[in-house]
């Protein structure tokens, strides 16, 4: 297929970095971010030159066909046991997540994580500014607290 | 040092997709457009809307007797062939009739007859009456229908005095007079504005059916009707 765009050089820009918010938004589903990133690039690519600014379009697709897949899925799954190292690294972090919503879930990562401006995270998610400090506010707040629960836990 | 929840947060930082995910997406779209379910539903709605303002002014157009114009060719664009006639040659063949004499079309040129025949075929009253009254347009008038309800025997016995003209209302288990549940019409007829000596009426009257009285309606309340009559 001829794009008038260099999606390869798009994806290196853009690709990971989108993944691992919606790995984010999705509360940590590997699979649901692969598909739901593959998805938002296919389209882009399916409607290359009508789309003006494609990052924030990427990201707003991207999250748009990640919630889609997690209503169709009714809920999140169950923590694969089959997991690698690494994800099990995450692990409370993962159970964290998926005690919030998934616009808090990727406010936050893009936020505190991706250390985007509040203003740039609400331009990828297609929202406003303040609903965005809301979401900051409340996902913060909970993370704080399912965090310092654990912590204090361990201890 | 910073908070856990802020530690952990850096661990999705670290992660990476396992497969090369533009390769995926070279092959095309998979999944169902999410914004298909919205989209469908704005087309419902928006149908929905179209429906009820096509509704609403086709409604309009009924009880008001405007639209349908198709102008007579010579004439002014007034003049709008519905009933009896249902296309322009019909009315030009008719007034052809007419402007000659013709005895079967004489009662084209009486307002009164036309309305009394519409209601006899078209609506399918027995013994139709009707007054005309003149409008502002000279070549408009308006037009009243009343007549007995053939319908509503059976009905009559047991309808209320609301249905009676007043201190008609027989007593209880009295039988009822049929005359007195009457069905009422009303509409206007217009003709064409041409230099004419005769010119015929040729309007339907489309109007809503429905009864005279106060109260209760007995009897089944019919919307605009519409029909054509064959040249006798």
């Amino acid at each position: 297929m001829t794009t008038e765009r260099d999606y390869v050089a798009l994806y290196r820009t853009v690709g990971v970095a989108l993944w691992r918010a919606v790995y984010a938004y999705t509360g940590g589903q590997r699979d649901l971010a692969d598909d739901a990133v593959a998805e938002a690039f296919a389209r882009a690519i399916q409607y290359d030159s009508a789309i003006r600014r494609p990052e924030a379009w990427l990201y707003r697709t991207a999250f748009r066909i990640a919630a889609a897949e997690l209503r169709r899925t009714g809920s999140l799954a169950e923590l694969e046991e089959h997991e690698s190292g690494e994800v099990r690294d995450i692990a409370d972090l993962r159970l964290a997540l998926r005690k919030l919503s998934p616009n808090q879930r990727a406010a936050v990562y893009l936020h505190y994580q991706a250390n985007m401006p509040v203003r740039e995270v609400a331009r990828l998610m297609g929202t406003s500014v303040a609903t965005v400090k809301v979401h900051l506010y409340r996902g913060r707040r909970r993370l704080r607290e399912l965090l310092r629960t654990e912590e204090m836990e361990d201890a | 040092m910073p908070e856990r929840w802020l530690t952990e947060m850096r661990k999705i930082g670290r992660m990476e997709p396992f497969e090369d995910l533009l390769e995926r997406a070279e092959r095309g779209p998979s999944l169902p457009e999410p914004g298909s379910r919205p989209a469908t539903r704005m087309a419902v709605a928006l149908f929905a809307v179209a429906i009820a303002v096509a509704g609403s002014w086709l409604a309009f157009r009924a009880l008001t007797g405007t639209g349908d114009a198709q102008p007579m060719s010579g004439g002014t664009a007034d003049f709008s062939a519905m009933w009896p006639e249902t296309s322009l040659l019909e009315a030009q063949q008719v007034q052809a009739l007419a402007d000659v004499g013709d005895p079967e079309v004489q009662w084209r040129t009486d307002a009164a007859t036309v309305a009394v025949r519409f209601a006899h075929v078209v609506l399918g009253w027995s013994d139709p009456m009707a007054g005309v009254t003149a409008t502002d347009d000279p070549d408009t008038v308006s037009v009243s229908l009343h007549g007995p309800d053939a319908s509503c025997q059976g009905a009559v016995g047991s309808a209320t005095s609301a249905n009676y003209r007043d201190g008609d209302a027989p007593a209880v288990g009295a039988p009822g007079r049929r005359w007195d549940l009457e069905r009422y019409c009303r509409g206007r007829l217009a003709r064409a504005k041409r230099a004419r000596p005769i010119l015929t009426w040729a309007r339907q009257i489309d109007a809503i059916e429905g009864y005279q009285g106060r109260g209760p309606l007995k009897c089944r309340r019919t919307g605009p009707r519409r029909g054509s009559l064959a040249i006798p």
